[in-house]
């Protein structure tokens, strides 16, 4: 059965009797209007009867003024339910796999905020029962303030990132990782300095000591000199001294030049080179066939036995050129073979030079040890300046090399020679430069990271403030108007809403703040709720109902059907007869109202009437109910 | 793979390095290599630096290339245990070893077997010698590595 409601009517009025699926159409509604799914079971308890294998329920929608169709498709053979929706912005106006209404619908049509306006009786229980905080959420849905919420987990989200990326230099999310780190930097930059500092009056004193070790040996020269038995000696000595560094830098010369040549280093290199050229000599290697030779005969039509070349032939001989050396690599072989044969080396020459180089070093260490024999005399000859001299020289000498070996160890960047000489960043500029640097690196990531997450706390809980306050206003306003509506609907009983908490809390005389009020009271709370809820909030929604004044008494559903209709743009409103009394009549005198009467034959097949005559004439017994 | 020294040999050559201007890294190199070809002896690639230190020969050195690549063959084919005498096995390994488009004339092969060569010199050298303290007393402890080897 087919019932349009979309052809303008303002208010429309349902007329079906008990049983002929006035909450199932309800339940329908809601489900395409939140695209619910539907188990098995409640797929299965849809079916009307054992021969319906399929069933569709449509709803038709103008949303801002563009048609859609929601279509709930059920089929009771596989007992699953899907949707299609038509939209007018698709191309064509085709309709597409899903539930597909616009996003901002989709953000707000939950379940639970759709039976505020495909009214739920149970709401009207519900809205004042502690713990369930349908009020609030209400409110919160309507006016989109879980979005503040949406807000919230985005600027969280921000936080995780900055965090995530700051992570790889440091795990610092809080103040006291930041002073750590800190203290870390200054500890670093504190060694740096102190380091720097070590380096630079090492340098100072090892200046020093070498200007001072030039004058020194100005003086023990000139004190050898002005002793006449010794003069003569210190001169020849020197003088072989000088010749023989000279010779031993030449020989030095020689023997890296003579080892820097295989065949010079020793006469087995060169009797293994030289094997080699004969080994190859007598294998007739290289060939004088080259890789190129079979490169150009794969390519040739016919080989040089005049057979002819295929594809086959082609590949094979391809293949077997991998192994044949390249010509080029037989011009190395080649220059090889001759540089050997033609090499006059004789495989000695290195032996030779280090051979005489060893005997130089030897002769340098006589008389270096003459000289210092010289030296040793003078000073027993009673030359007790040249003795303190001589001290100092080598004290100065001694603290030389230690100085040059903590400058080494201070300044070496190599890494090898770091770890090597266990080298760390209390002991080696380069090292502690790097932690300087990282432990620079990681506060600034920690210090903005803090930053950051303390930037985000606050507007954090500027939205929570924003947002409580938000709810405290919205909360009032509906409030107000809730009272304003409910001195119209109950008139003459001080039935009020003290305060909207998680429920909404009555405050009356005669009546407890909870409990003890009617179901029809309860209902006329609801009705202005709701009317006040949705009367001012920023979306225009239709207001559907399942009867809404059944269990109202005759004097309050006059005033509810006096009061309801001028607070919704729409209305639909199913209703049974009994309703008509006092509820429906309200709005006989009314234009814009639609009237439909539903109901079910003697053959239980379904019959629908269009207008007020029907809609008033018709009376079904309803249970407990005496036959008309 | 380029020329790539062994892990330990930077800092064992060191001080000669800073003194001595006319000595190369790549004599340290060479040095180390040489002495592993004539004990025919591999070491582990994990024993090298990670990083090379030339993609090439130094002038000083560019015309013993073709000996280097000799001395290399001959000592492949000893360690392989190639019969000599198998022209074809023989001419296989040359190929395996050299690649004339490359500036060494080595294959890749060909050096990262070099740079083991010198693996296993250097430890010999290790043994022989302290540190030396100049090229001077680098050479003759060199010299005396080769005595009695005719």
């Amino acid at each position: 059965m087919s019932v349009a409601l979309d052809e303008g009517p303002r208010w429309t009025l349902v007329q079906m009797p008990n049983g002929t699926g006035k909450t199932t159409t309800m339940t329908l509604m809601r489900a395409a209007l939140t695209g619910a799914d539907f188990k098995p079971d409640e797929v299965a308890a849809l079916r009307a009867d054992d021969d319906a294998e399929q069933g569709l329920f449509e709803l038709r929608l103008v949303i801002d003024d563009k048609p859609y169709r929601v279509e709930l498709h059920l089929d009771f053979v596989g007992r699953r339910a899907s949707y299609t929706t038509t939209r007018a912005q698709l191309q064509g106006g085709g309709s597409e796999e899903g539930w597909q209404l616009p996003p901002l619908l989709r953000r707000l049509l939950t379940p639970e905020f759709t039976k505020l306006f495909v009214f739920d009786g149970e709401f009207a229980k519900d809205i004042r029962s502690e713990g369930k905080n349908r009020t609030t959420r209400a409110i919160r849905t309507l006016y989109r303030l879980d979005q503040l919420d949406t807000l919230k987990t985005e600027i969280a989200k921000l936080v995780t990132k900055e965090q995530e990326s700051a992570a790889a230099l440091t795990s610092a999310k809080e103040q006291k990782g930041v002073t750590r780190l800190a203290n870390a930097l200054a500890d670093a930059e504190a060694s740096l300095a102190k380091l720097k500092a070590k380096l630079k009056s090492h340098r100072a004193e090892r200046s020093r000591l070498v200007a001072r070790q030039e004058e020194i040996g100005g003086r023990i020269a000139d004190r050898t000199a002005q002793d006449e038995k010794f003069a003569a000696r210190k001169s020849r000595l020197d003088g072989e001294l000088s010749t023989l560094t000279i010779r031993i830098a030449e020989l030095s010369a020689d023997s890296l030049a003579a080892v820097r040549s295989p065949a010079k280093v020793s006469p087995l290199l060169l009797a293994r080179l030289r094997g080699l050229g004969q080994r190859l000599t007598t294998l007739q290697l290289p060939k004088t066939i080259s890789q190129e030779f079979f490169h150009e005969l794969a390519h040739a039509t016919h080989c040089v036995c005049d057979r002819e070349i295929g594809e086959k032939e082609s590949a094979a001989i391809v293949a077997g050129a991998k192994k044949y050396l390249a010509e080029d690599q037989i011009t190395i072989i080649n220059r090889m073979k001759r540089n050997v044969r033609e090499s006059e080396a004789t495989g000695a020459e290195f032996a030779d030079s280090a051979g005489e180089l060893k005997a130089k070093l030897r002769e340098r260490r006589s008389v270096n040890q003459q000289l210092e024999q010289l030296q040793q005399e003078q000073i027993a000859s009673g030359d007790d300046e040249l003795k303190r001299l001589v001290l100092e020289q080598r004290q100065n000498e001694l603290r030389l090399e230690t100085l040059d070996a903590e400058v080494a160890q201070l300044n070496t960047s190599d890494k090898l020679t770091q770890i090597l000489e266990k080298l760390g960043p209390r002991n080696n500029i380069p090292l502690c430069q790097a932690e300087a640097d990282l432990a620079k690196r990681r506060l600034a990531a920690a210090t903005q990271t803090v930053k950051f997450t303390g930037a985000a706390d606050r507007i954090s809980a500027l939205v929570d403030a924003v947002a409580a306050q938000a709810l405290d206003n919205l909360r009032e306003s509906v409030r107000v108007a809730t009272n304003e509506k409910l001195a119209r609907l109950v008139k003459g009983e001080p039935l009020r809403v003290a305060r909207i908490g998680s429920s909404l809390e009555l405050a009356s005389r005669g009546v407890a703040s909870k409990g003890g009020v009617s179901e029809g009271q309860s209902l006329s709370v609801a009705y202005a709720f709701i009317t006040s809820l949705l009367g001012a909030a920023p979306y225009r929604l239709p207001f559907i109902v399942d009867s809404p004044a059944v269990s109202l008494d005759t004097r309050v559903r006059r005033e509810v059907g006096d009061v309801i209709p001028t607070l919704f743009e729409q209305m639909i409103m199913f209703v049974i007869s009994s309703e008509k009394d006092g509820f429906a009549d309200a709005f006989y005198p009314r234009e814009d109202v639609r009237y439909v009467t539903i109901w079910q034959d003697h053959g239980e097949e379904s019959q629908m009437r269009d207008g007020l005559d029907e809609f008033r004439r018709f009376h079904a017994v309803e249970p407990g109910e005496a036959s008309a | 793979m380029n020329f790539t020294l062994p892990g330990k040999a930077r800092p064992f050559f060191k001080t000669v390095t800073e003194r001595t201007p006319k000595y190369l890294m790549f004599d340290s190199w060479y040095l180390c290599t040489l002495i592993g070809l004539r004990e025919r002896t591999l070491g582990a690639r994990d024993e090298l630096e990670d990083e090379y230190f030339i993609d090439h020969y130094p002038e000083d050195f560019k015309a013993q290339a073709d000996f280097l690549a000799g001395l290399l063959i001959d000592a492949e084919l000893d360690r392989n245990r190639i019969d000599v005498n198998d022209k074809a096995s023989v001419e296989r390994e040359m190929i395996l070893l050299l690649d004339p488009s490359r500036t060494t004339g080595l294959s890749e092969s060909g050096v990262e077997i070099l740079n083991r060569y010198a693996v296993g010199g250097f430890a010999k050298l290790e043994d022989a010698m302290l540190p030396p303290a100049n090229v001077e007393d680098l050479l003759v402890k060199y010299a005396e590595l080769w005595g009695g080897q005719d």
